[in-house]
């Protein structure tokens, strides 16, 4: 009996750890879709003028985009899918950011934010599903072009495209244009997000690992030689010897950067937990800490994919 | 022995005879824009009668959804095999065999738009018969999802 109840809870249990994270998606406007519709905002930094998509006031003023984010977010939840909405987003950064400048402690002080942090402080998913479309007239007919782009955000591979346009009409209206074209794209573009996922499950998470360098007194840079050997080889060897099948990419390597992509990380922990960016790069952080390398870093991620770990200092 | 043979290959060309007429031989295209959920399609069956029960052209039409995909003209769209491929048909046939039967549950996925039938005699004894007919693709989608047919988006997470 014990033996029945000990194997269950083990059942339970490695169910419960056994999950891979699961991607967050969101809906955002292109930015090619903004700019043709005036939502765009310029800034100045270091003298040079940006610009930048404005989704607040696309998302305030444009109702055709908000019910195609709407209709593509029902869609998809119908497929065990829900999307982070970006309005929703949008308002909760802001109130967060406004709590938190009210936050004053017992002892008068206030919630402490580094620059990074606040940088950090946008609305971000790990799959972005650019949205595009544009009415056509031609004399009294139209019709609808329509794109939807499902983007890594941390690979920037585009992993899945539905574009399309649809049949003209004399008399239909421009939310029914709408509804149709996403109506008729959707299949398509969540089959390519299967293939996606299935891979994902096969061959591994793909992540991006940055490795940079503090300034640091003892002077180690990814040149710094052990035993005769670059910490740039060193880490590679253990980036080789831990990925799925050794696949990953190095991009750029010099003595202060070092840039690993494609890099496919295993789903699981060898405790069976879930592996994540985070948790794959904290043990290259310990292999580095331990002996003989004893380097001290910083450990940072950037949502679920993309995590960046700086030698010399914490 | 050569009677013995010549009722062997008469059963056989009956069997194939018989196998012949159970292949589905049908074409399946876009009709336009079905409501959320559904897809609206035409299906062209080839046939050696110029009637035929609207069970057959119901389940070509869900049949094409599940296997072939279709194609629409006006949309330039292609909607891919709500099941994948034909090989699933194969890896799953227990299945496939009882849904598509005779008491098949194929028939709650698929009703026929009008009654109206479009019959045209291609060749000497060849018919092909067209109907518009709606396949409520997502119940359908959902219903193999809980057999276990299809995978789920959400799978594995």
């Amino acid at each position: 009996m014990k033996k029945i109840i000990l194997c269950a809870l083990l059942l339970i249990g490695s169910n419960a750890w056994g999950q891979i994270k699961k991607p967050t998606l969101m809906v955002v406007p292109a930015d090619a879709w903004c700019a043709n519709n005036g939502y765009m905002m310029s800034y100045e930094a270091l003298g040079v003028q940006t610009d930048v998509p404005d989704y607040k006031q696309a998302l305030q003023n444009d109702i055709d985009l908000l019910n195609v984010i709407s209709k593509i977010g029902e869609l998809m939840q119908e497929r065990g899918f829900p999307l982070k909405d970006l309005a929703s987003t949008i308002r909760s950064i802001e109130q967060s950011s406004a709590e938190n400048e009210m936050l004053v402690g017992s002892s008068g002080l206030g919630i402490v934010e580094t620059p990074y942090e606040k940088l950090l402080n946008r609305a971000k998913s790990d799959i972005i599903i650019e949205l595009v479309y544009k009415i056509n007239t031609e004399g009294p007919k139209r019709s609808v072009t329509y794109s939807m782009r499902g983007i890594d955000a941390y690979t920037n591979k585009q992993i899945a495209a539905a574009t399309g346009t649809g049949a003209p009409s004399f008399s239909a209206e421009i939310p029914v244009l709408l509804e149709e074209a996403v109506l008729n794209n959707i299949d398509n573009f969540s089959s390519q997000l299967q293939s996606y996922f299935d891979d994902l499950q096969t061959n591994g998470r793909e992540v991006a690992i940055e490795v940079l360098v503090f300034d640091n007194v003892e002077g180690t840079n990814l040149e710094s030689e052990f035993d005769g050997e670059m910490l740039t080889d060193i880490i590679e060897k253990w980036v080789n010897d831990n990925t799925v099948e050794h696949r990953y990419s190095l991009t750029d390597a010099t003595e202060n950067k070092m840039l690993l992509e494609q890099v496919r990380i295993p789903l699981y922990r060898t405790n069976g937990m879930a592996m994540d960016t985070r948790a794959f790069t904290n043990e290259l952080r310990k292999f580095l800490k331990a002996a003989p390398y004893n380097i001290e870093c910083k450990l940072l991620t950037k949502g679920l994919g993309k995590a960046v770990i700086v030698i010399g200092n914490k | 022995m050569n009677k013995r043979l010549l009722i062997v290959t008469f059963f056989a060309f009956l069997l194939s005879a018989l196998h012949a007429d159970n292949v589905m031989d049908y074409e399946i295209v876009a009709a336009g824009s079905g409501t959320q959920g559904n897809y609206l399609v035409n299906v062209y069956v080839y046939s050696k009668k110029a009637k035929l029960s609207p069970e057959e052209l119901k389940k070509c039409a869900v049949h094409g959804v599940l296997f072939k995909g279709f194609t629409s003209k006006e949309n330039r769209v292609s909607q891919k095999p709500l099941a994948g491929n034909a090989l699933t048909e194969q890896q799953h046939s227990d299945f496939f065999n009882l849904f598509f039967g005779d008491n098949g549950t194929y028939k709650n996925y698929v009703s026929m738009t009008s009654s109206a039938y479009e019959v045209i005699k291609v060749q000497k004894k060849t018919y092909r018969i067209g109907a518009t007919l709606s396949v409520a693709k997502e119940q359908l989608r959902k219903d193999l999802e809980a057999a276990g047919i299809i995978k789920k988006l959400s799978t594995g997470f």
